[in-house]
């Protein structure tokens, strides 16, 4: 019984000590649709602070790198075929904003667009003096639209080599996501 | 032969209905959820604080660290030849511990935090802070293997999940300051502040 008490005060002081509590639902958006379509989707943004989290919005082209990750690229980009509405907003204490994203496939276009939607906080208040790092949090949306009738594969990939066991070529787009980076780099590719 | 018949076509009807009050319908709603929650959010390296006596020092990743003070940063122009990393004096919001901590919560198998972009600019340089991930439990794993400059990349990955990255995941994030012993500093001393943006995502 201790035990568990111990952790749930741990756990509400957690919770009182948080500058920054703020979940985004969905994660990740795919879509569908023939050319000119037009779809609009909802999105929620939460706050669990007990104060109300004023939040802007950016869009960002993205491509996917081989490892993964989200890169900055201006190919295949469906930010300008994106709206956001509001742009800029406030989530109340411990409650939901919800957010419209239109999107409009154009015409002519071809495979898959895509586009970052960037929520992000302000930073938070800080004191007088010294030398001081501030934190402003931001949550990424990746928004996905396919062009039905134009889809691209994801992996594309031939069979080469000699011998009783034949290995898969994988071309440059196909890829692993990767968890860690090479030996010895402090940074990775991305956006 | 009638009654038989009322009978038969009594008990087809029956089974009819029972098909339909067999028919259910289960509905499931799981939304994908992306969470992130911060306690620090202000880092303060005060290098004219007399609360401290100078031998107070944080350990980042199995090294300690000085936390900057006047003490500790006249022991520094006493002895020091090239440049010492510094401990933030203090953290707003942590209750008293010396690292901030991150929180990521999803139902995502692939997700990454990263310094995506830095307001302002420090006159020794940004350069000279240090950021520092360490894996506490959940999924993931560190970028950072070593204190790395927070200019090393741009955006800078801390940590992230390639592939199973679902739950609750929870990381330490210190700050460091580096000092050289050949700054010069101004006369009305600096008092300066940056803000770096943690940016969560899911590809």
């Amino acid at each position: 019984m201790k035990r568990p008490l111990v952790a749930l005060t741990g756990l509400l002081l957690a919770q009182a000590l948080a500058q920054v509590n703020l979940a985004l639902s969905p994660a990740r958006l795919e879509l569908v649709l023939p050319p000119g379509g037009e779809v609009t989707e909802v999105v929620r943004l939460t706050n669990g602070l007990d104060r109300e989290e004023p939040l802007s919005v950016a869009l960002r082209p993205f491509a996917l790198t081989p490892q993964g990750d989200v890169a900055e690229s201006p190919e295949r980009n469906l930010c300008p075929h994106l709206t956001v509405t509001p742009t800029a907003f406030t989530v109340p204490p411990r409650g939901t904003a919800e957010v419209r994203l239109t999107m409009k496939a154009p015409p002519g276009a071809e495979g898959t667009l895509a586009c970052l939607v960037v929520f992000t906080a302000g930073p938070r208040p800080t004191g007088l003096g010294g030398l001081r790092i501030t934190a402003s949090p931001s949550l990424g949306l990746a928004v996905y639209l396919t062009l039905r009738g134009t889809e691209r594969p994801a992996l594309r990939a031939k069979v080469g080599g000699e011998g009783k066991a034949l290995p898969l070529l994988p071309s440059p787009l196909a890829g692993k996501p990767r968890e860690r980076p090479p030996k010895g780099h402090g940074g990775g590719p991305g956006l | 032969m009638k009654r038989k018949l009322v009978a038969l076509m009594a008990l087809l009807a029956s089974l009819s209905l029972a098909q339909t009050a067999d028919s259910h319908t289960v509905t499931v709603n799981i939304p994908s959820v992306l969470q992130l929650t911060l306690d620090a959010t202000d880092y303060l390296f005060n290098f004219a604080d007399t609360s401290l006596t100078g031998t107070e020092t944080v350990s980042v990743g199995g090294t300690p660290y000085t936390k900057a003070s006047q003490a500790a940063y006249y022991a520094f122009l006493d002895t020091a030849t090239s440049t010492q990393d510094f401990a933030p004096t203090s953290l707003t919001g942590t209750g008293g511990a010396d690292y901030g901590t991150v929180t990521v919560r999803t139902n995502r198998a692939q997700w990454t935090v990263k310094i995506d972009s830095i307001s302002g600019s420090l006159t020794l340089g940004n350069n000279r802070v240090k950021v520092f991930a360490e894996k506490v439990s959940g999924k993931g794993a560190s970028w950072t293997t070593t204190p790395t400059p927070i200019t090393a990349a741009s955006p800078l990955t801390l940590f992230n999940a390639g592939s199973g990255g679902q739950g609750r995941s929870v990381y330490r994030l210190y700050y460091l300051f580096t000092m050289d012993i050949n700054d010069d500093i101004p006369l009305a001393g600096i008092n300066e502040q940056i803000t770096v943006n943690l940016f969560l995502t899911s590809p």
